[in-house]
């Protein structure tokens, strides 16, 4: 899939709004990704435990899911570039108080509340609002894969990068250098200021149709309050099936990212399997989240949704069924990695596609809330069902059987609501 | 003319790919190999 010169109907120019959109993510998913990097350093400057740290981790992801709707309504009524700005001055904020705090509350409340507060200001849901308002149906998917896959690099540069902060610098210095980066948000916004305006915008009638699947409602460009959009969405099968689904992304992803090293060590195998492994799901991530968002512009989401779940119950099973060696940890971190957050693209796509754009922010961060409640779950769980069973056997055979159920649900979701019942506008 | 945007366009894929190299290639430095696999085995 190449990209194609901007659509009339589009406000804001396609490559400034993808470059920027595109480093916004970089930068605020990669800084996140890196976190797990200053749990030794911080734990022993401070005289902490592990558990410390985990809980302002566990909060930060919370908040982030909690706060995603709220914002995403906001992002959606007054635009994406107040909340852009909001999410680097928070972001800044926490970092420089997880670099100086040395209570544990205040931890909590900085790397916990701020950061996940900036995180929800700064992510998927905010840039997806102002990608699905600015192009036509046509090119959504596979831009929303470009702006994921930045995401997606942002994770693989920022793990290595750092840890050579951490090792040139010191932590708390490391953390002060990633706070000035998180600044560059608020200049990057600018890409993505979009203009006000009085009405919804409504793309060309070749791109509605192509939306929709049939001619538009004629309540279409309707503008339609956010309670009706609420009442829309959770009064609509295939968009809380959507909602399931998604948690069984964040379960997986979850339980695989933390809990992956601790199972190699139970296999004895060596520390630096692990980090190839990270190395490799790094890298793939890249590739599929692209190539989700690109598919989706010639295949139906949901069969691409469809897929990748099932794929990961395969991968998993091949994974748990065979004894771990460096090679078979090698291709389950590909394929894992392959299939990592490809399902970020087609998800929201089809959020846009089923509800429309006008509120895709608020809708697709009430999405996301259930992708972090499962990852939640599967951090949780997984280091409970371990304790009380001393393997994480059981834990992969339900990451298993909820992948193929999310495959499952995800069969039957149509991509288009039947014109009677469109509230909200394409 | 209408070679000029292919030859852009597949320059951007191979600076992409590149760059992608490079970052996995600095995963797999025996320096920073050996700090995180402590840095990641101390996580757990």
């Amino acid at each position: 899939m190449s990209p194609k010169p901007p659509s009339s109907a589009t406000t804001l120019p396609l490559r400034q709004m993808l470059i920027c959109g595109a480093l916004i993510v970089t930068l605020s998913m990669g800084i996140r990704h890196s976190f797990g990097l200053w749990l030794q350093p911080i734990t022993m400057a401070h005289g902490w435990t592990r558990e410390d740290y985990s809980v302002a981790m566990a909060v930060q992801n919370l908040v982030w899911g909690a706060a995603g709707p709220f914002v995403g309504w906001w992002a959606d009524r007054s635009g994406a570039f107040r909340v852009l700005w909001l999410g680097a001055l928070l972001y800044a904020l926490g970092l420089l108080g997880m670099a100086t705090t040395d209570h544990h509350l205040s931890f909590v409340l900085t790397c916990g509340v701020t950061i996940g507060l900036a995180q929800a200001c700064s992510t998927y849901a905010v840039i997806y609002g102002v990608v699905g308002r600015n192009i036509d149906a046509s090119q959504r998917s596979w831009a929303m894969g470009i702006t994921a896959a930045a995401g997606s690099f942002g994770q693989f540069l920022m793990v290595p990068l750092a840890s050579a902060l951490i090792h040139q610098l010191d932590w708390s210095a490391a953390l002060i250098s990633l706070a000035l980066a998180a600044l560059l948000i608020g200049p990057l916004a600018f890409g993505v200021r979009e203009a006000r305006r009085k009405t919804p915008h409504a793309p060309s009638a070749s791109a509605s149709s192509q939306s929709s699947g049939q001619a538009a409602s004629l309540r279409d460009g309707t503008p339609v309050s956010a309670g009706a959009a609420l009442r829309e969405a959770f009064g609509h099968r295939d968009y809380l099936l959507l909602t399931a689904g998604y948690f069984v992304c964040g379960f997986q992803l979850a339980f695989i990212g933390v809990h992956l090293p601790s199972y190699l060590r139970d296999h004895r195998l060596d520390p630096q399997v692990a980090t190839t492994a990270l190395a490799l799901i790094g890298l793939f991530n890249v590739f599929g989240t692209y190539a989700a968002g690109a598919l989706g512009q010639r295949i139906r989401k949901t069969w691409i949704l469809s897929f990748i779940y099932a794929m990961r119950g395969v991968a998993m099973i091949a994974f748990v069924f065979t004894p771990p060696t460096p090679l078979s940890v090698s291709l389950f971190a590909a394929t894992m990695g392959a299939l990592w957050l490809s399902t970020v693209p087609p998800t929201n796509a089809v959020v846009a596609q089923m509800l429309g754009v006008k509120h895709l922010s608020m809708l697709g961060g009430i999405v996301f809330f259930s992708h972090q409640i499962g990852s939640f779950m599967g951090v949780w769980l997984a280091g409970r069902l371990y304790d009380a069973t001393g393997s994480y056997q059981v834990v992969w055979w339900i990451a298993i059987g909820l992948a193929f159920a999310a495959s499952l649900i995800n069969l039957p979701i149509r991509e288009q609501l039947q014109p009677a019942r469109r509230l909200v506008s394409v | 003319m209408s070679h000029r945007p292919r030859i852009t366009k597949m320059l951007a894929w191979l600076a992409a790919g590149a760059l992608l190299l490079a970052v996995f290639l600095w995963y797999l430095s025996p320096h920073l190999v050996v700090e995180m696999a402590g840095r990641l085995w101390s996580c757990i």
